[in-house]
């Protein structure tokens, strides 16, 4: 339990005092450090190696101040240490809107980081005794909230570099006067220690490594990327919604951290920043995703940031904390975000294995020390070198597979191999082999089997779920080059599919893709007849209404746009992909041409190709559609046609 | 000088470096103890895994596009990891644990071999799974063992039989020479031996099961299994879960309920020879007669478990059991009966059947028999049995179970709803996948508060 007698809770000035301080310097850093500084140096035409200059001046200075900062620490000097940090902050401030050349603004680069440096290592370390430590966590979170709540007030966040500069500095002028107010130390060597168990620190400095990196990587990409900078800040209303969502979170993040939540935080935090990283390539959809989750995932590290060095150490000597703020500083924050900063501009995206790997690294660290501790002992060692082993192993037989492949295909038919590559795949999962008698299976699939004639097959491949459709006589319902295109890329040609891409058999040099499609196509072979005559009595049910015209479009869009266009004019995207007729444009098809008494006919016709397909072309049919469905089709294309051009319509 | 370290009953133990190398405990625990660790942690890591494969592939449903991820693994391999781990992971070794905890010698020397066996085990089920994500598979569900893997667990399964054939024979020879026992070898008695000698097919059964070749008799109505498949492997499982408690001498509380227990179990037996066992259509009265017979072990087999005096702690998983249990009896039977199966077969209903089975039912019984195993150890029923995280498995199960179901019911009323309504389908995914969460939380908190128990009393801090 804290002990109470050493310290007197500070009073609401105090912690009013280090919450302005925590905000001031949140916004000097925020606004002037890494948006208004930067500007003023683009404004000067600075760039390319000169820049990088200037960055690594100011990365060396926090370096340097952060270093600095754990030597000079004593709760005695904490209040010069931070008022000498807000005033060096303001005035350098200040000065970069006088500055002019590459060299003034390196020299005001170094000094920015190194009072940078100076100012939150000694915040941090200070906040075990400026703060209650029940309340900590709110307050910290109230004052990183306010701090990015007004960064994002468009005026602020859209205004000049010099406006910015200028905030930067009255920040840290109101963060100067709030150090007479904050709470002095009765005993500068002893400090209230919690009840909560430490949590590790080298994983935690890891963690925040991570988080920085990812932080910094996003945010410079949101930045470069205009798609994703107007989803992020591209007006004043997502401003203004950024800053409401920062000051909301930051304060949640405080109230949990307050209840001993540290690896909570830290872990729906670095979800959010890997979520947003991931998104980041994608448009629409992914990225106002990544605008609203980056926000949150930010404001949830940034409060941890700040109360992590004070509480997770277990120090309770001044010294001792103020150093692991250092290293934390050191690692995580400069060179986490010198890191972000370099993999964005160098590969403009956040890389998925970097992702995985990041994932990983922070998932051992937040979860699998405090529980796996004891598979990662000496006694552990045979079960890993098993796991090794069969490791090694696996690797042996995918190149002996391969090889086997390789050499056995040309004695192997094409049918053969293909059936075996089916059952590799695992296929049986989601497609079942067996059609059964006098269901709508038949009507559907085809004709039947009877089991003696499974059971030849070794293994039979009955299944037992259809994720898709039943595969036992598909040969007489697809053809072999709308199996492939299915197979390469399925949503391309089902939009709604669930079908894993299988495009990575096809690669040149491998049979196993053309071999499927040959297996593919090989069942069923036998009963090609039986199943076209059973097409040829096929009438759609006498009490089925076709569906309303917009049902009917919008099963056009959906079944029949990829070949056929969205106009059905046959320019669909898959129309150069499918060989051999091309698809037709429906416009110029009269379907219900001829006389009055035929044209019923002819619908039963045209609703008989889309329900099952045309044989020997990619025309595929849709078989599960119910007969009103097909019939409201059949009627859209009926419409198709009258919109064409009345002389070049075809019978 | 030399620390030797100290047991339990405060005699030195035995250490070598062999047992060092297999996780021998700093400080070395008992028997029980150290099996029901060994027990609980192997089946729930292998549960935790298996849920892990389970969320993966729920995951897939939803997002395809995910599957790019893992390579050329894609959901179809994955599949099998999942059914695999499942069967012979968690449903599997639990009874290891209760073969183990009856035959090995009750002295802490003897948990090297349980370690082994487990390790070794657990081998086999990992080469398998990087083996199936490698494509390697026989093709048939539930039984994907293949070349190398399939000949490593089949010679794990025979290297178990000989251990415990092994401590058996010891145990014989004992009596046989009238040495003075230590009173931790058990004296065989015949059930050991007939057991012994059951489970000396397994191993067989196993490696023919798994040949492409083999393929049990067709329901040519559904593809499916006939009614005296049904019976035969319910009753199969009846015989187990009948001989469970006895195996694990249980105290009885009330013996008058095993006569008609295994009275029926009799009859049905002989049913289940005079049925036909060729392909037989679920349209013929004698399938449908002959499974029906299975609804009376809907109150039997509960009434029959609750005759024992199961471990502190098992009260919660006893009522989930025979709540699971008649839910399984239900749906399986009606699941059979024509019109029904026309059309539940190959939509999700069946697959939420599955799922009542293995994460209700199995789950279910295989926590009461870790909770055996827990009997006087420290800590373990409190874990097993602890109310929050019973609620939230089930939570998520029945979630799970929900959206599974939802699918299945609209498949039943639709055929072909499942491919023409992707958006209702995915929310519904979505709804699977967040039950699946809920289960895979569940079970590494189980794992993880097994293992900070463990390492809490390694460095003594425990109780």
């Amino acid at each position: 339990m804290p002990n109470r007698d050493t310290f007197s809770p500070p009073p609401v000035l105090a912690a009013f005092a280090a919450i302005v301080a925590i905000a001031a310097t949140y916004v000097n850093f925020l606004l002037f450090a890494q948006f208004g500084f930067l500007g003023l140096v683009h404004d000067q035409g600075i760039a390319g190696g000169n820049l990088q200059r200037v960055l690594l001046s100011m990365g060396l200075g926090g370096i340097g101040g952060s270093l600095l900062a754990a030597k000079l620490f004593d709760y005695s000097r904490l209040r010069i240490l931070l008022l000498v940090g807000f005033v060096a902050s303001g005035a350098a401030a200040l000065l970069s809107t006088t500055a002019r050349n590459a060299v003034s603004f390196t020299l005001l680069a170094a000094a920015i980081g190194a009072s940078v440096g100076l100012l939150t290592v000694s915040l941090c370390a200070s906040i075990p005794i400026l703060l209650d430590c029940g309340r900590r966590g709110f307050q910290i979170g109230l004052g990183t909230g306010i701090a990015y709540g007004l960064c994002n007030v468009p005026a602020l966040f859209a205004g000049s570099p010099k406006v910015q500069a200028i905030a930067g500095a009255i920040a840290c002028g109101l963060g100067a006067i709030s150090t007479a107010g904050l709470a002095r130390a009765a005993d500068a060597h002893t400090l209230r220690s919690t009840d909560r168990r430490a949590f590790g620190f080298e994983r935690i400095v890891v963690v925040f490594l991570a988080l920085v990196w990812l932080d910094s990587a996003c945010f410079t990409i949101l930045e470069a990327t205009p798609l994703l900078n107007r989803f992020a800040w591209g007006g004043a209303s997502f401003q203004w919604r950024n800053g409401v969502i920062h000051f909301v979170a930051a304060c949640a993040a405080g109230w949990s951290l307050d209840r001993g939540n540290l690896r909570e935080v830290l872990a729906l935090s670095f979800l959010l920043l890997a979520g947003s990283a991931a998104m980041l390539g994608s448009d629409g959809v992914g990225a106002r995703a990544a605008g609203w989750l980056y926000p949150v995932g930010v404001s949830l590290y940034s409060t941890a940031l700040v109360f992590a060095p004070g509480s997770l150490s277990n120090a309770t000597c001044a010294r001792s904390t103020a150093w692991h703020a250092a290293l934390l500083y050191v690692i995580a924050g400069w060179v986490g975000s010198a890191m972000g900063i370099g993999m964005a501009q160098n590969l403009h995206s956040v890389p998925r294995l970097f992702l995985a790997s990041s994932t990983l690294i922070a998932a051992i660290c937040l979860i699998l020390p405090r529980s796996l501790f004891s598979l990662a002992t000496p006694q552990s060692i045979p079960y890993w070198a098993g796991l090794c082993a069969i490791g090694l192993l696996a690797y042996r037989l995918h190149e002996k597979q391969l090889l086997s492949f390789q050499s056995s295909s040309s004695a192997q038919s094409p049918e053969r191999l293909g059936r075996e590559v089916y059952i590799r795949e695992g296929c049986i999962h989601c497609h079942s082999q067996y059609v059964r008698p006098g269901t709508r299976d038949e009507e559907w699939w085809g004709p039947s089997q009877p089991p003696r004639e499974a059971r030849e097959e070794i293994p039979p491949l009955i299944g037992n779920r259809r994720q898709g459709p039943d595969l036992l006589r598909v040969g007489n319902r697809r053809s072999a080059q709308w199996n492939r295109l299915h197979l390469i890329n399925p949503r391309s040609v089902v939009p709604d599919s669930r079908m894993p891409s299988y495009g990575h058999l096809f690669v040149e040099g491998d049979p196993r893709g053309e071999a499927l499609v040959a297996y593919l196509q090989d069942l069923g072979s036998m009963t090609r007849e039986e199943r076209m005559e059973a097409v040829q009595r096929w009438r759609p049910a006498l009490e089925s209404c076709p569906v309303d015209s917009t049902t009917g479009a919008r099963l056009f869009a959906e079944n029949c746009a990829q070949c056929h266009g969205f106009s059905g004019r046959g320019d669909g995207p898959l129309s150069s992909l499918v060989g051999s007729p091309v698809p037709s444009d429906l416009t110029r098809s009269c379907w219900l041409g001829g006389t009055q008494s035929e044209a019923p006919e002819r619908l039963v016709g045209l609703a008989r190709i889309i329900k099952f397909g045309i044989p020997g072309t990619t025309m595929a049919g849709h078989e599960s559609l119910e007969d009103s469905a097909i019939l409201g089709l059949a009627a859209h294309l009926a419409r198709l046609s009258t919109r064409g051009d009345e002389s070049t319509r075809a019978p | 000088m030399a620390i030797r370290p100290v047991l339990e009953d405060g005699s030195p133990s035995r250490a070598s470096a062999m047992n060092f190398f297999l996780g021998e405990q700093r400080r070395p625990v008992g028997f029980q103890t150290g099996l029901y660790r060994l027990t609980a942690g192997f089946s729930l890591l292998w549960l935790s895994a298996a849920n892990f494969v389970g969320l993966w592939l729920a995951l897939l449903l939803c997002w395809p596009e995910l599957g790019s991820v893992s390579g050329p693994a894609g959901y179809g391999r994955w599949m099998a990891v999942h059914l695999n781990w499942q069967l012979y992971g968690w449903c599997s070794l639990p009874v290891v644990g209760v073969l183990l905890s009856r035959w090995l010698p009750r002295r802490p020397a003897a948990l090297l071999q349980a370690r082994w066996s487990f390790a070794l085990w657990s081998w086999a089920l990992g080469l398998g799974g990087a083996w199936w994500l490698e494509g390697e598979s026989s093709g048939k569900l539930f039984l994907d063992w293949s070349g190398l893997s399939r000949i490593c667990f089949v010679a794990v399964l025979v290297g178990l039989w000989g251990l415990l054939a092994y401590t058996l024979i010891r145990g014989f020879r004992g009596k046989k020479s009238g040495e003075q026992s230590e009173g931790l070898v058990r004296i065989p008695s015949m059930l050991d031996w007939l057991l012994l000698a059951g489970l000396g097919t397994v191993p067989l059964a196993i490696w023919n099961a798994t040949k492409p070749q083999l393929y049990p008799p067709i329901n040519p109505e559904s593809g499916g299994s006939t009614g005296t498949n049904l019976l035969g492997s319910t009753l199969a499982v009846v015989l187990i879960l009948g001989l469970l408690p006895v195996f694990l001498e249980i105290p009885r509380r009330n013996r008058h309920r095993a006569r008609p227990f295994w009275g029926v179990f009799v009859a049905e037996s002989i049913l289940y020879l005079l049925l036909n066992h060729g392909d037989q259509s679920n349209r013929d009265w004698k399938q449908i007669g002959g499974l029906a017979c299975l609804l009376i072990w809907i109150p039997l087999l509960p009434l029959y478990l609750r005759s024992f005096a199961w471990a502190d702690g098992s009260r919660l998983w006893g009522i989930s059991f025979a709540g699971w249990w008649a839910a399984l009896v239900i749906t399986g039977f009606a699941f059979f009966l024509p019109g029904i199966l026309d059309a539940a077969k190959y939509s999700h209903l069946l697959v939420a059947h599955a799922h009542i089975a293995m994460a209700g039912m199995l789950t279910s019984l295989n926590m009461l028999l870790l909770l055996q195993l827990a009997r006087g150890v420290p800590g373990g029923p409190d874990l097993l049995g602890e109310p929050i995280r019973f609620s939230l498995w089930h939570a998520g199960l029945f979630l799970h179970l929900l959206a599974l179901a939802a699918i299945g019911w609209n498949e039943v009323r639709l055929p072909g709803w499942l491919w023409h309504h992707a958006t209702e389908v995915r929310w519904l995914y979505f709804l699977r996948a967040a039950g699946g969460v809920c289960m895979t939380a569940v079970s590494l908190s189980w794992l993880f508060a097994l293992l900070r128990g463990e390492r809490e009393r390694s460095e003594g801090h425990g109780v």
